[in-house]
């Protein structure tokens, strides 16, 4: 199972934080939009990834999950997580405790922020990576 | 432009008009006159006994698609919303094309013959509501379907009351997603998909979204069945649609013809040329310029005409005379659809003013060598990047433009303008006065 990164071109108002967090998957066009060279989220990014989809300041970036032949999306949307985050105790199962991010999975190539930036954790440890 | 129905066959073909039946008179088609001309509607079969689904398996059946410009399977559109509650239907009726007329025609002149397929589709999936969409500017069109459909309340036809609601009369409006919004409070503008309004569409409900040609389909698809149907056009593209034919012909206005017939027997129907003609323009402002010699043996289906590049769109043809600028035409038409986005989508609020520019340069200036570069280069800049389709069209309109009038452009490129810039506008662009700026 892989993921796939959606913009929301209505939301998006190109801030251009995602090609500083994604360079290799987003790159900006002329006006500061940002251009995705490939929808489709390999492993090893998917880290970076979710760190840009929960750093865009308009909230335009979503991670979804892609299930071969599967009708139905799982949305990953940051703005879901960032709801529960504002209602405390909506979420308490696993969060943030004993999730440490960038080990166990084997790509860190990157120093990875403290667990504040991570989007990977909002209460669902088993989301994270395939 | 004029309104006028002829009958148009394939070698072989069903009798028509099948739609325009009703025209043969320049009357508004009364309840009386509309079933002594098509036949009572019997909403559950003459004996009361088909179920609702029974008109889905026919409408799949017959292969009708969605006349509205995408041409989707109209019956698999149904099937997604029957049996998923209170389902609500709604039939769009805003014609975003300003080079379209024909579902101005059939609402103004054959208005139960939509309500018609209104009602049906609104019993096949279930609905508890129903909605008619037309430019709200559009006053007379109101007026006239409120009378239709008064007429029809006494006679006691629509279980499920229909509900005419005026829309913002702006290009971008008549997308499904900015009627559905609209319906729900909304400014009427297009919203980032999924969900889909067959998903979640007015007030969360399922929501079928037709053109009202396809729902006026539905209506004689109901009547006579799916073998009826496929026994006009081809076993690949079943039926008849309607066209809007404009431009240098000698007859422009909306004709009925079988799916397949060429492009080149369309504008003959329409009286043939008045001039010589250099190109198509295929599609509408959605859809792409083919050159003459291109288009002409084309097939009206959207497989032909995807296959050299263009689109069946709502199928509006438009015939460009040799003395005319194509580059010139699509300049205007870029401009118009730049300034008719909603407004929303980075990409198509900075890039479509930018490719219009471009394009106009091209035309109007000259390129100095780099104009025709340009355009190639700002337009996988704009497509696939917005909400809805609207930069998809449109840089699809200026790409057909290069590549059909690829010679004149490399003239306009080097040595400036050519004298087919100083005639008078062809395609038709609304003025401000005629449009409804307001969102709200």
């Amino acid at each position: 199972m892989s993921h796939k990164l959606r913009v929301n071109p209505i939301a998006c108002s190109g801030h251009g934080v995602c090609a500083e967090l994604l360079p290799e998957i987003i790159e900006l066009d002329p006006w500061g939009y940002p251009i995705l060279r490939s929808a489709t989220i390999p492993p090893a990014l998917d880290l970076h990834a979710r760190r840009a989809v929960a750093t865009c300041p308009a909230l335009a970036l979503m991670l979804e999950r892609q299930q071969a032949g599967a009708r139905s999306r799982r949305l990953l949307a940051v703005t879901a997580r960032r709801a529960s985050r504002a209602a405390p105790g909506a979420n308490g199962r696993g969060r943030r405790g004993g999730h440490s991010c960038g080990t166990g999975h084997g790509h860190g190539h990157r120093e990875l922020p403290a667990d504040e930036h991570h989007p990977g954790v909002g209460g669902r440890p088993a989301d994270h990576v395939a | 432009m004029t309104v006028t129905a002829s009958p148009a066959t394939l070698e072989g073909g069903a009798a028509l008009p099948r739609l325009l039946a009703g025209r043969g008179h320049r009357l508004v088609l009364g309840l009386a006159e509309h079933e002594r001309e098509y036949g009572t509607l019997w909403l559950r079969g003459r004996s009361g006994q088909r179920r609702p689904e029974r008109l889905i398996d026919m409408v799949e059946a017959a292969g009708l698609t969605g006349r509205g410009g995408a041409g989707f399977p109209t019956g698999r559109k149904m099937r997604a919303v029957a049996g998923r509650g209170e389902t609500v239907v709604v039939a769009n009726g805003a014609e975003g094309e300003p080079a379209s007329a024909k579902d101005r025609l059939l609402l103004t002149y054959l208005p139960h013959l939509v309500l018609d397929g209104i009602t049906l589709a609104a019993d096949a999936v279930g609905a508890t509501e129903a909605h008619l969409c037309v430019h709200r500017r559009e006053r007379d069109l109101t007026d006239g379907l409120a009378a239709a459909v008064g007429e029809r309340r006494s006679a006691g036809l629509d279980p499920v009351p229909i509900q005419i609601t005026g829309i913002p009369g702006r290009y971008v409006s008549s997308e499904q997603s900015s009627i559905v919004q609209y319906l729900n409070g909304g400014p009427g503008k297009p919203t980032f998909s999924p969900p889909r309004p067959h998903e979640s569409g007015v007030r969360g409900r399922p929501t079928l979204v037709n053109n009202v040609e396809t729902l006026a389909h539905v209506a004689l698809i109901a009547r006579h069945g799916d073998r009826w149907f496929r026994g006009a056009g081809l076993p690949s593209a079943p039926g008849s649609m309607l066209v809007t034919v404009d431009g240098a012909v000698r007859w422009p206005g909306v004709y009925e013809i079988e799916l397949g017939t060429g492009a080149g027997e369309v504008v003959m129907l329409a009286g043939g040329p008045t001039e010589d003609l250099q190109a198509l323009l295929i599609g509408g402002y959605f859809g792409a310029w083919l050159p003459v010699e291109v288009a002409w043996p084309v097939r009206m289906t959207q497989a032909s005409l995807r296959a050299v590049g263009g689109a069946l769109g709502a199928g509006i043809v438009i015939a460009l005379p040799g003395s005319s600028c194509g580059l010139a035409e699509t300049a205007r038409v870029m401009r118009y659809l730049a300034e008719q986005g909603a407004g929303q989508c980075g990409p198509c609020v900075m890039g479509l003013p930018a490719l219009a520019g471009a394009v106009a340069d091209l035309a109007f200036q000259g390129g100095r060598g780099r104009g025709v570069d340009a355009v190639a280069a700002l337009l996988p800049l704009i497509e696939g990047r917005g909400a809805c389709r609207h930069p998809d069209g449109a840089t699809q309109l200026a790409r057909s433009a290069i590549r059909a009038f690829i010679a004149d452009a490399r003239w306009h490129d080097q040595c400036g303008p050519c004298d087919g810039v100083r005639r008078a506008p062809l395609l038709p662009i609304p003025g401000d006065e005629e449009e409804d700026w307001s969102w709200t």
